[in-house]
């Protein structure tokens, strides 16, 4: 069995088309691994709907 | 104009669209899968380019056509040199420059609308519209990198702190051409040269039987996202900026039809140029503009561009080009 270890989870949302960028670079900084996540929402960035690619999010 | 305005309305795919808002505002469930969004969005990029492509082949481009390229290149530089200073006056510059690019850009389904309409009121066009339109699509959005940058040298210059570290131009070039719709339309309009009328009856069963459905597919599926994108950002679009919105196409349009008398080209011609200068881009640009100006808001270039323009050229504008044509074109 893999023996558990510590870790810092860092969690990114951001708009789809920066998953390459964002991806690339957390890759250089030396990242384990990651997990993305196609996300809708809202914020100060106006509404994402999810309907269009440059208009949806992911969660990392 | 009265008669070609309520031909456009009664279209089913125009209808469909007008659907889609109805069923947006009155928040129904209806929903259209991304996935199957995705795929009609780049069915409608390969069914325009091939049959741009294919009409190129046989028709060939003549001179008018290289004039029309050549004002249209003119036209994506232009109109975001005017309407940064403008949009200026009431948005933030980083605001005030994605905007600018935005509509400096273009909208392949509004074009793919245009070309529909002048095709049912027996208006001849030029293959060659399709390749203006491709042209169209990166020099806006390379004004807006350049206007940017000039921005944000001007905030470091005022001391207004350090902004953040933007992409190079060399990488947002990349990323401006190699955007899978761009190279998908650009591909399937070298296809579509390539193979000729033979390519073209081939692929009639895929690219023109079913477009009309599929169009109205997708514009279902436009008008549910306009009405949500009305309903969740209005606070975010001010008056200035939905006149900005409503009036920057009719401008932009006539520039469009002034530089097309000027140069002799014809009425489908002059038409397809005004629509596409009036035409903001709300799919190539907005995603570039997200980490080329990162500054910038998507409530305010995507909303205005998708929210205000869109439903405007397809509903009211197409139909009002069309007419002014013929004012000029008697």
């Amino acid at each position: 069995m893999r023996a558990l270890e510590q870790k810092k989870l860092l969690t990114l949302i951001a708009p789809h088309n920066l998953q390459r960028l964002l991806i690339d670079t957390a890759k250089r900084c030396g990242i384990g691994g990651y997990t993305a996540v196609h996300a809708t929402g809202t914020g100060a960035s106006g509404l994402q709907s999810g309907f269009l690619d440059s208009d949806s999010n992911v969660v990392i | 104009m009265t008669s070609g305005m309520l031909q456009n309305i009664l279209d089913p795919a125009i209808l469909f669209f007008v659907f889609g808002v109805l069923a947006g505002f009155v928040r129904s469930n209806l929903e259209v899968p991304p996935a199957i969004v995705k795929f009609a969005s780049l069915y409608l990029l390969i069914a325009l380019g091939l049959k741009g492509g294919a009409s190129l082949a046989t028709g060939g481009l003549p001179a008018a056509g290289a004039l029309a390229l050549m004002a249209a290149v003119f036209i994506a530089v232009a109109v975001p040199v005017y309407s940064f200073p403008l949009m200026r006056r009431f948005a933030s510059p980083y605001d005030a420059a994605a905007v600018a690019a935005t509509y400096g850009s273009v909208s392949a389904v509004t074009f793919i609308v245009a070309q529909q309409f002048l095709t049912s009121e027996g208006v001849e066009f030029g293959g060659y519209m399709t390749v203006a339109m491709v042209l169209m699509e990166s020099p806006a959005i390379i004004m807006a990198v350049l206007l940017a940058s000039y921005v944000r040298s001007r905030d470091v210059g005022t001391g207004a702190g350090q902004p953040p570290a933007a992409l190079s131009i060399r990488k947002v070039l990349h990323e401006a051409f190699t955007d899978g719709g761009h190279l998908l339309l650009i591909g399937a309009l070298v296809i579509g040269f390539v193979t000729g009328e033979r390519g073209q009856e081939i692929m009639q069963p895929f690219t023109v039987d079913i477009f009309k459905g599929i169009l109205a597919f997708f514009l279902l599926d436009m008008g549910l996202l306009v009405a949500r994108q009305l309903r969740d950002s209005p606070a975010l679009l001010n008056r200035y900026l939905l006149a900005f919105a409503l009036l920057m196409p009719p401008l932009n349009a006539t520039i469009a039809f002034g530089l097309a008398a000027a140069l002799g080209l014809g009425r489908g011609d002059a038409v397809l140029l005004a629509v596409l200068s009036a035409s903001a881009s709300y799919i190539v640009v907005p995603a570039i503009v997200r980490y080329a100006i990162p500054e910038a808001r998507p409530g305010t270039y995507f909303t205005m561009s998708l929210g205000i323009t869109f439903p405007f050229n397809i509903l009211l504008g197409i139909p009002l080009y069309y007419a002014a044509s013929g004012w000029l074109w008697s």
